[in-house]
């Protein structure tokens, strides 16, 4: 009980120094060569990545979208976030699925997650954070008349994000 | 009863997901002025088109009433040209290219009274010269401002919309304040930080201030209806009849002043050096 617990507190503690990075430190990044505002970073999107799977998944979903709110708060785009988070969330089986092992073991029956190697991590994260950010931008343009604008900074933040997420999945090797 | 707690159950992510994302929709339509422009701009997609081809048919059956009002305003022109030629002529002389209005004739194709933000559609756009920022007008009265563009459509807001105030006066003495539209009627416009001691009565008429480099001075809007004082301020808040039905527009006038572009590089020159 007390190691739940633990595991629970110290979850919770992740999830407010992640935001906080986020909201505080990593929006402020600029590139001095990226005028046009190309460049956006995404590291809180692993919150929800890294979320246990014994989670029931509506909980899950929701969660994302609590945290997708945070963010919206401190990028004055109230939805935006939320909204491209959601839908990560929602999908975040899928992309599970494509990395799961094949043992027969199903999902939920093992009680401390998973553990994955770095590669399968990394294409489990990279599916998920294309996703966030294609989502994110349309969400941000709200007309597929900039399609065009919305695919380059789909892939333009998208690579700088994974950067980021790379470092959070060397340092911490989450279990999912 | 048991099969829908079931379908329920089984479905539950699937619809708390779905719950969520209208949810943030909703949010990202109403709270981010960027989107919220995107969806209400007809002016950008599909619709901007379907209206003008809608609008075709019905100006074919109100064409007789339009081209009546036009004939309308060129007999009055054509009556003070006639009948006050000394005045052309003295006009003449102060013919200033430097602070010419341009008038681009625009027809409207999509427009609305109903909501607390109304927004017209004309189809002009930026390759008529229209850009965002430029003042609109009926024979009437004002319309509103260009909001923004598209190649051939622009939206504009419309003066009955809660967040355009456009600068009045009052037409025999000058005093001055801002009109703006509480709501409600789409013929009545409240004129309002105009001080106290300003004589006002009702009946007098309002005509744009000339404060700004949107509208020239001296287009008479409407009557003072009503004389009555904010409480607890030293300024009156007038309730305004306005001649414009904007319900009613078809034809309107956007005016292009050739030098707004320069005057406002140069403010902003001395603004930002300070």
């Amino acid at each position: 009980m007390s190691l739940a617990l633990n595991n629970m507190q110290f979850g919770f503690f992740r999830i407010l120094i992640i935001l906080t990075i986020q909201v505080l430190v990593i929006k402020n990044i600029k590139l001095p060569w990226d005028d046009s505002g190309f460049a956006n970073f995404f590291f809180f999107p692993v919150i929800v990545m890294f979320l246990p799977s014994q989670l029931s998944k509506p909980l899950i979903v929701f969660t994302a979208f609590i945290i997708g709110l945070f963010v919206d708060m401190f990028y004055d785009s109230p939805g935006v976030n939320a909204g491209a988070l959601t839908i990560m969330a929602y999908i975040r089986p899928i992309a599970f699925n494509i990395i799961e092992p094949r043992l027969g073991v199903k999902l939920g029956q093992e009680s401390s997650g998973y553990n994955f190697g770095f590669i399968s991590l990394l294409t489990y994260a990279s599916i998920l954070l294309l996703v966030f950010c294609f989502f994110y931008f349309s969400f941000e343009y709200f007309t597929l008349y900039y399609f065009s604008d919305i695919l380059i900074k789909t892939i333009y933040s998208f690579f700088l994000s994974m950067i980021l997420v790379s470092f959070y999945i060397i340092i911490f090797r989450p279990k999912i | 009863m048991f099969n829908v707690i079931q379908f329920i159950l089984r479905f539950g992510t699937f619809f708390l997901f779905l719950l969520l994302e209208i949810v943030s929709i909703y949010l990202i339509i109403n709270y981010n002025k960027a989107q919220q422009e995107i969806f209400l701009n007809s002016a950008n997609l599909l619709s901007g088109s379907v209206n003008e081809r809608f609008n075709k048919v019905k100006s074919f059956a109100n064409q007789y009433s339009v081209v009546d009002s036009i004939a309308l305003e060129n007999a009055v022109l054509y009556q003070e040209r006639f009948n006050y030629p000394f005045l052309f002529d003295t006009l003449d002389q102060f013919k200033d290219t430097s602070l010419s209005f341009e008038i681009i004739p625009a027809r409207v194709i999509n427009n609305s009274v109903s909501s607390q933000h109304n927004y017209l559609t004309i189809n002009k756009g930026s390759k008529d010269g229209i850009r965002k920022g430029l003042g609109v007008i009926s024979k009437n009265g004002i319309v509103g401002i260009v909001k923004s563009t598209s190649p051939h459509f622009s939206l504009i807001i419309s003066i009955l919309n809660e967040d355009l105030k456009t600068s009045a006066s009052i037409r025999k003495n000058g005093y001055f304040g801002s009109l703006v539209w509480k709501g409600t009627n789409p013929q009545e416009l409240n004129l309002e930080d105009l001080p106290r001691h300003a004589e006002v009565k009702p009946g007098d008429s309002i005509q744009t201030s000339g404060y700004s480099l949107i509208f020239p001075k001296g287009i008479i809007l409407g009557t003072v209806k009503d004389v009555k004082q904010k409480e607890g301020t030293n300024f009156y808040s007038l309730p305004c009849k306005i001649w414009t039905d904007i319900g009613k527009l078809e034809i309107v006038y956007v005016l292009k002043n050739n030098s707004q572009i320069e005057i406002e590089k140069l403010e902003e020159n001395v603004f930002s050096t300070k």
